[in-house]
């Protein structure tokens, strides 16, 4: 990510990159191609990784949320190798704020 | 050793399968999660000493209840946990990670990566009733 896509993803905020974020991998999911979950997959690491590096935890869970909620993006922890990171990272307070996280 | 809502569902729902009595349920959920001490009667219990445990029994205990916790422990409660004193105070001792990975392994509860999922799915969980 280039240093003016990141100034503006930040000046957009998280709601619009999980939206932007969101959309590009439904895209990806409804093009009909047989790696098309493979190729979702790789997009998801990539968005991941932004989140985790631009946002703060709060927000990094609400993007995450939004995709599997709003948008039921079937992503597989197994299948993310990023997952691990995030894993690592806001397990526990995932884990610890359960009904917090039901309200975002 | 934390667990979320749909772990604790998941463990309690193994108590509704044998019928086992929330009396006799809270125990067995706090000494395998938690770690802690199960008192005189469910160590006896567990560590196959009928005697001590027949001697500790609250005079509320029916066999039926019992009979339904035996049930669930031969069918449900990891070998590491039970069958000697020397099991059940190595397990009250284990550091809450084994403990963890022992009871995942057994399909007790979630692993964290499923309780991270579940949690920002938002999954409906329902809490097993006991009687």
């Amino acid at each position: 990510m280039t240093d003016s896509d990141r100034l503006i993803t930040l000046l957009k905020g998280p709601d619009w990159y999980a939206h932007k974020a969101a959309k590009e991998m439904l895209m990806i999911l409804n093009q009909g191609k047989r790696k098309r979950y493979k190729s979702m997959n790789s997009t998801a690491d990539k968005h991941l990784s932004t989140i985790m590096d631009l946002f703060d935890k709060e927000q990094s869970v609400r993007i995450l949320k939004t995709w599997l909620t709003t948008y039921s993006l079937p992503l597989d922890p197994d299948r993310l190798k990023t997952f691990d990171r995030f894993h690592e990272q806001f397990g526990k307070f995932i884990t610890n704020n359960t009904e917090l996280i039901k309200s975002y | 050793m934390n667990i979320t809502v749909y772990s604790r569902n998941r463990f309690y729902e193994t108590f509704t399968k044998w019928d086992v009595p929330r009396d006799f349920a809270d125990p067995m959920a706090n000494y395998l999660v938690y770690g802690y001490e199960p008192g005189g009667f469910f160590t006896s219990l567990l560590a196959n000493d009928f005697f001590a445990a027949i001697q500790s029994s609250h005079p509320a205990n029916t066999v039926e209840a019992l009979k339904c916790l035996v049930g669930w422990i031969n069918d449900c409660m990891p070998p590491e946990a039970y069958s000697s004193y020397n099991r059940v105070s190595e397990w009250c001792r284990l550091p809450e990670g084994h403990r963890r990975a022992i009871l995942e392994k057994y399909e007790l509860i979630y692993t964290e990566q499923e309780e991270i999922m579940l949690t920002l799915r938002s999954e409906s969980t329902v809490e097993p009733v006991l009687y």
